[in-house]
This record gives C-alpha cells, structure tokens and sequence, in this order.
C-alpha cells in the first residue's frame, strides 16, 4: 500500500527525486524541504517501511571527521518509479483546483 | 565545587522537596481522617492556624521551584559530562562542537538540555532497536544544525516523539506476531552512541 501523499510526504518525495542516485541526511533533507526533523523522521520512516527509501550508517571514524556518524537516506528503484507516480497523481487535484479557481475568478 | 557535588546536593534539594511537598499535602488528610476521635486532630487545628498553612504552602512552592531549578542544573551538569564524553571521543575541544553549529554545544542552551531528557525518557520507551536508531538520529541532527536552530529541532523531535513511540511499538509488535526477529545491523546504530 502506497504511504498517504500528504504536502509534506510530497515535500520528502519531491527532494529525493531531484536527484535520486544520491543520499541525503536528516539536516540535508530537512534544509531542502524546509520541514522540521520531527515531521521529516516519521515519513523517512514510513517510505523506508513501505520499500520506496533505503538508509545506512555512514561509516566514518568519528575521531577524523569531528561530528557523529549520519544516517544516509537514498530512493529505491521502486521508490523512485512509484514515487514520482504518486507525487504526479497528488498534484493534479491540487493544480485542478487551482485552475478551477482561476477560471471562477476570472469569470467573476 | 566539582560537577559530582552539584548533582549531589541538587539530589539532595530534590529529596528535600519532595519530602517537605508530601508532608505539606499528607499529614492535613490524615489529621482530617482522625478528627473525630483524636486529641492529635485538635492539637494539630490549634498549633496551625490557616495563616500558618498558607505559609508551608508557600514555602512549599518554594522549595519545589528549588527543586525544579536544582534539577535543570543536574541536567545540564550531567549532558554537559555526556557531551564532553562525545566530544572526546570524536577527537573535538571541549568547547567547540561539530559541523555549521561550532560556535555552542547543543547542551549549552538550558531548553535544549530539557528536550535531551524528554528525548532520553522518550527513548526509554520505544522498543531497544529502534529507540536507539533514533536517538542517534536526534543526536546526530543537533550535533550539526545551527544553535539558532537546535531549541525549535530539539522541541520538533520531542513532540514527534509520542506519535513514534507508538508507530515505533505497533510496527514492532506486528514484527513479532509474524515471527521475525530483531532487525539485521543495518539498522543499528553506531556503537560510540
């Protein structure tokens, strides 16, 4: 069952399928969409349990780097192909509406 | 004084606290049970007119907002340690912290110490695996935002926190009904945390 495509599940969506070979982190993610970690972690979770996003550790010698290990999110094929799906099956009511609520304007 | 004695006596206001608040709000109740048959009712009504019982209540109050306060201080005291110990163990100064935030640890703000104990209780009660993926996460996250940033990310993380803990326990307990086990090393986190 596909996640329920809320705006910010969308926001999520939208960041990793700009680049979709690429791993994001939480801080990364979350400057991208703008949402909070808060919100952003329970989504990264959900799409990760539904299949569409995979993360690991990153492996580093904390002592070299001089920060904590981060943990890398990164679309799956099928996330990918699904995800953009539902992302454009999300949109078009919104961008209907839109039109439907310019043509009332400009009708009136 | 040494951070070991600060946490002792803020123990030690916090007992003290805690008696006195108990003593205040019990022993009215058990004088008011034996107020019919006792001589104690009726000492008790005399030595401590209402004056004298607005008084303990005020002091009371006091001593709880002592505690309140000792105990952020015990806190602080203790993430600070915590911190120092990350620090140390990830080859930093001990005043500088990580990534863009350099300029303060994320413990240094006395709000961002609270959320870090409302995190740790929040992860006491989240199944093991998965309470502590996330508190890595949590640390992670504040150890490289901005410090502007860290009280509103550490306030977000704990208010997401009751919604996980449930998620977190439905999805672990749907794990076990279907009989799989305890999920593979992907998802530990690093051991240092």
């Amino acid at each position: 069952m596909a996640p329920r495509m809320t705006i910010q599940t969308q926001l999520i969506l939208q960041a990793l399928l700009r680049e979709p070979g690429r791993e994001f982190y939480g801080l990364e993610l979350s400057e991208e969409t703008g949402l909070q970690p808060g919100t952003a972690y329970p989504i990264l979770l959900r799409l990760e349990n539904e299949g569409w996003v995979s993360s690991r550790w990153e492996r580093i010698d904390p002592h070299q780097e001089k920060r904590p290990a981060r943990r890398y999110y990164r679309l799956t094929v099928s996330g990918a192909t699904e995800g953009s799906g539902a992302v454009a099956t999300a949109r078009r009511p919104k961008r209907a509406a839109l039109r439907r609520l310019a043509g009332e304007g400009g009708h009136a | 004084m040494t951070s070991d004695h600060r946490r002792l006596l803020a123990a030690l206001a916090v007992a003290l606290a805690a008696v006195s608040t108990s003593l205040t709000i019990s022993l009215p109740l058990v004088f008011n049970d034996l107020r019919t048959s006792t001589r104690a009712y009726q000492v008790f009504t005399t030595k401590h007119s209402n004056d004298t019982l607005i008084l303990k209540t005020i002091a009371a109050s006091a001593l709880v907002v002592i505690a309140i306060v000792a105990l952020t201080v015990a806190v602080r005291t203790r993430w600070a340690q915590s911190a120092d110990v990350t620090r140390k163990r990830a080859g930093m100064s001990s005043r500088r912290a990580a990534g863009r935030g350099g300029g303060s640890a994320p413990l240094g703000d006395p709000v961002v110490g609270v959320m870090c104990l409302a995190v740790q209780v929040a992860v006491w009660l989240m199944p093991l695996d998965a309470g502590r993926r996330w508190k890595a996460e949590v640390a992670s996250f504040l150890a490289e935002c901005d410090p502007e940033q860290q009280r509103a990310a550490s306030w977000s993380w704990v208010c997401s926190a009751p919604w996980l803990i449930v998620v977190m326990w439905g999805a672990e307990l749907a794990r076990r009904a279907r009989g799989v086990g305890n999920r593979g090393p992907v998802s530990q986190p690093p051991r240092e945390r």
